[in-house]
C-alpha cells in the first residue's frame, strides 16, 4: 500500500499530498497517510470528511496513520465550470434521521420490522441520502441487526455520510462495536442538520 | 546573516491569529465599559473602536501588527501598514496617525531589515496621509510588525458592522485567496508572479472604498481579513440582524488561487475558520474548493460594503474610475431567515 508520510511537514503541505495521492491513486486502491501533528490529524479528517472519503485511523504514540480508500466519494472535486445556480438545484440531497430502533409507535415489534423496511428502500433508492444520524435508540441498529449494517456499509461506499451520537453510543454501551460510519457529537449533528432543506424522519 | 524574513516563520499574516472561538472565550470574561461617548466597542465585533469626542469629530482606534508574509522587509512594511490603516477605512473614516509596533530579532536579522520595514510603512502610510509619529520595539524571535492607528470619523458618517439592511447588495473591492497564494507560493506550487499579484493587492489602501461609501448611502461596511471572506461577512450580518447571500463563483479570485485549492493548499486557518463559523452558515451547492477559498484567512483584503440596491452599480462604476477595477458585486442582504449566511458554491 502506498504511504504518504508527512510527518514534520508544515501545513498545508499535508492536504496538499493526500489531496495528490487521491488524485494519482487507481480506483479501490487504497493508500496511507502519516502525520504526527494534532492539528494536520485533525485537518486531514475534516478534508475527507467533506469530501465523503472512505477512511480509518489509527492513532500510536502522537502519530496518526490514515488509511484512506480512495474509490469512495467524491475523487473528481468538482469543476469550476459545475458548481450550482442560485436558485437550490434540484438534486441538492436530503438527510435522514433515525432517533429510534422503531418506525412509528404502537407495536415494538411491528416498530422494528417497518424499520427494517425503510432501509431496504432506502438502499434501492437512486439518489441515496447525503446524510444519516443516528441518535437515542436508533444507535442500536447498526450492532443488532446484521443486514441494516451491511445496508449501511453499501451506502456509506455510495457516499453517504453516517454519524453515530457518541453520547448515545456511551449510553447503550455499544462503544468500539459499530463498524459503519463515525461517532460524532452533538455540535456536528445540529450543525449538519441545519444545512439540510429535506430531512427525512420514518 | 540573511534578509529573508520567511526564515523565521511557520505561519504568516492574518494566519496567526488566534483561533476565533478561544479569543471569545477570553474576552466574553471581561466587563465593557460603559460610556456614553463609546460609539462603537468589542460587542460587535467591528473593525474599530469609536469615540465621540465633539458632535461632529470622533477617534476611530485600531491595531494589528503580524509576523511576516512575504521575504522582502519593504514589501513586508508596505503591507503590514496597509493592513493596520485598512480598519479605520472600514468604519468610514480617515487614518491621521500612527505608532510602530516591532518586534525583531537582532541577533538573527541584520538592522537594515529593520529599516527597511519601517520605510515600507512609513512609504505606505505617507501615501494614506498618516504620520507615523512615534512606536515601540521589542526584541524577539520571530520578527513581528504593524501599526496603532488613530484615525477621524463624523459620527453621522459612521459606517459600522451594525449597518447592513435588507434589499441592500454586497460589493467586494478587492481579490481573495491571499492565505491560499502564499502558503501555494512557500511549497513551490505558485510562481514569483502568481505571489506578485497578491502582494500588489495586498498592498493597495482601501483608500478609495472608504472616500465613496458616505456618498452612496453606505450604512454597513467591513474589510476581510484574517477570518476569511466568510467569517468578516458572518461578523457583519450578525451584528446588523439580517441574512447574507453570497455566491461564491462571483467572487473574484487571484489567478492562482482556484487551482491551489483543487491541489489542496488550504492552510490551517481555513479549517479554523469553517470550524468557527460552521453553525451560523447554511451551505448550499457542492463546490469543496469554493467552500474552503471562502474561509481563507486574507491579510490585508478589501472591503465589503452593504450598498442600498439602486446605488450599487454607480458605486461600482466610481470605483472603477477609481482604479479598483476588482469591485464587484458578490451577493446581498435580506431579511433574517434561518442562518446568519447563505453560502452559495
Amino acid at each position: 500500500m502506498k504511504k504518504v508520510d508527512t510527518r514534520g511537514k508544515k501545513c498545508p503541505l499535508p492536504i496538499i499530498e493526500t489531496r495528490k495521492a487521491l488524485k494519482e491513486s487507481a480506483p479501490g486502491g487504497p493508500f496511507a497517510v502519516i502525520t504526527d501533528n494534532s492539528t494536520s490529524f485533525s485537518n486531514i479528517s475534516r478534508f475527507l470528511k467533506d469530501n465523503r472519503i472512505d477512511y480509518s485511523c489509527e492513532e500510536n504514540n502522537g502519530t496518526w496513520t490514515f488509511t484512506v480508500n480512495s474509490a469512495s466519494g467524491a475523487t473528481e472535486l468538482t469543476e469550476a465550470e459545475n458548481y450550482c445556480e442560485i436558485d437550490p438545484p434540484a438534486n441538492e440531497g436530503f438527510a435522514v434521521v433515525i432517533s429510534s430502533d422503531e418506525m412509528g409507535s404502537g407495536d415494538p415489534v411491528l416498530g422494528k420490522k417497518l424499520m427494517k423496511s425503510f432501509f431496504i428502500a432506502l438502499s434501492c433508492m437512486d439518489i441515496p441520502p447525503r446524510l444519516i444520524v443516528f441518535y437515542n435508540a436508533g444507535v442500536k441498529l447498526a450492532v443488532e441487526e446484521k443486514e441494516l449494517a451491511e445496508i449501511l456499509s453499501e451506502l456509506e461506499v455510495k457516499g453517504t455520510e453516517i454519524l453515530f451520537c457518541g453520547t448515545c453510543t456511551d449510553w447503550f454501551k455499544l462503544q468500539g462495536k459499530i463498524t459503519v460510519g463515525s461517532i460524532s457529537d452533538m455540535f456536528q449533528i445540529v450543525n449538519k442538520l441545519s444545512g439540510y432543506r429535506k430531512v427525512l424522519q420514518p | 546573516m540573511n534578509n529573508d524574513l520567511l526564515q523565521f516563520t511557520e505561519s504568516g499574516g492574518c494566519s496567526a491569529k488566534i483561533p476565533p472561538g478561544k479569543l471569545d472565550e477570553i474576552l466574553s470574561a471581561f466587563p465593557l465599559p460603559k460610556d456614553k461617548n463609546l460609539l462603537v466597542d468589542i460587542s460587535t465585533h467591528d473593525d474599530a473602536a469609536v469615540y465621540r469626542i465633539s458632535d461632529d469629530l470622533a477617534l476611530v482606534l485600531t491595531t494589528d501588527f503580524f509576523p511576516p508574509v512575504c521575504s522582502d522587509p519593504y514589501e513586508f512594511g508596505q503591507i503590514a501598514a496597509a493592513n493596520s490603516i485598512s480598519d479605520v477605512y472600514a468604519m468610514g473614516g480617515k487614518p491621521a496617525l500612527a505608532l510602530n509596533i516591532m518586534m525583531f530579532p537582532s541577533l538573527k536579522l541584520p538592522l537594515s531589515a529593520y529599516a527597511e520595514i519601517m520605510r515600507g510603512a512609513s512609504d505606505k502610510a505617507a501615501e494614506a496621509g498618516v504620520m507615523i509619529i512615534g512606536g515601540h520595539t521589542v526584541e524577539d524571535e520571530v520578527p513581528k510588525f504593524g501599526l496603532s492607528v488613530t484615525g477621524f470619523v463624523n459620527p453621522a458618517d459612521l459606517v459600522t458592522n451594525t449597518g447592513a439592511r435588507p434589499g441592500e447588495v454586497l460589493v467586494l473591492t478587492k481579490a481573495v485567496g491571499t492565505g491560499i497564494v502564499m502558503a501555494g507560493h512557500r511549497a513551490g506550487l505558485a510562481s514569483d508572479a502568481e505571489l506578485d499579484e497578491a502582494k500588489l493587492s495586498m498592498k493597495l489602501l482601501n483608500m478609495n472604498g472608504a472616500r465613496l461609501m458616505s456618498g452612496y448611502g453606505v450604512k454597513g461596511a467591513t474589510d476581510i481579513t484574517g477570518f476569511g471572506l466568510a467569517g468578516h461577512a458572518l461578523k457583519m450580518a450578525r451584528a446588523s440582524g439580517v441574512t447574507f447571500n453570497i455566491r461564491m463563483k462571483d467572487i473574484p479570485l487571484f489567478s492562482s488561487v482556484y487551482r491551489l485549492a483543487d491541489d489542496g493548499c488550504l492552510p490551517g486557518a481555513c479549517f479554523t475558520n469553517l470550524s468557527y463559523c460552521e453553525k451560523d452558515i447554511a451551505f448550499h451547492g457542492e463546490d469543496y474548493n469554493l467552500k474552503m477559498i471562502a474561509f481563507d484567512a486574507q491579510t490585508s483584503g478589501g472591503l465589503l460594503l452593504s450598498v442600498p440596491g439602486d446605488k450599487a452599480e454607480d458605486l461600482i462604476a466610481e470605483l472603477h474610475q477609481s482604479g479598483e477595477l476588482i469591485s464587484c458585486i458578490i451577493g446581498e442582504a435580506e431579511e433574517l431567515k434561518g442562518k446568519f449566511i447563505n453560502l452559495y458554491c
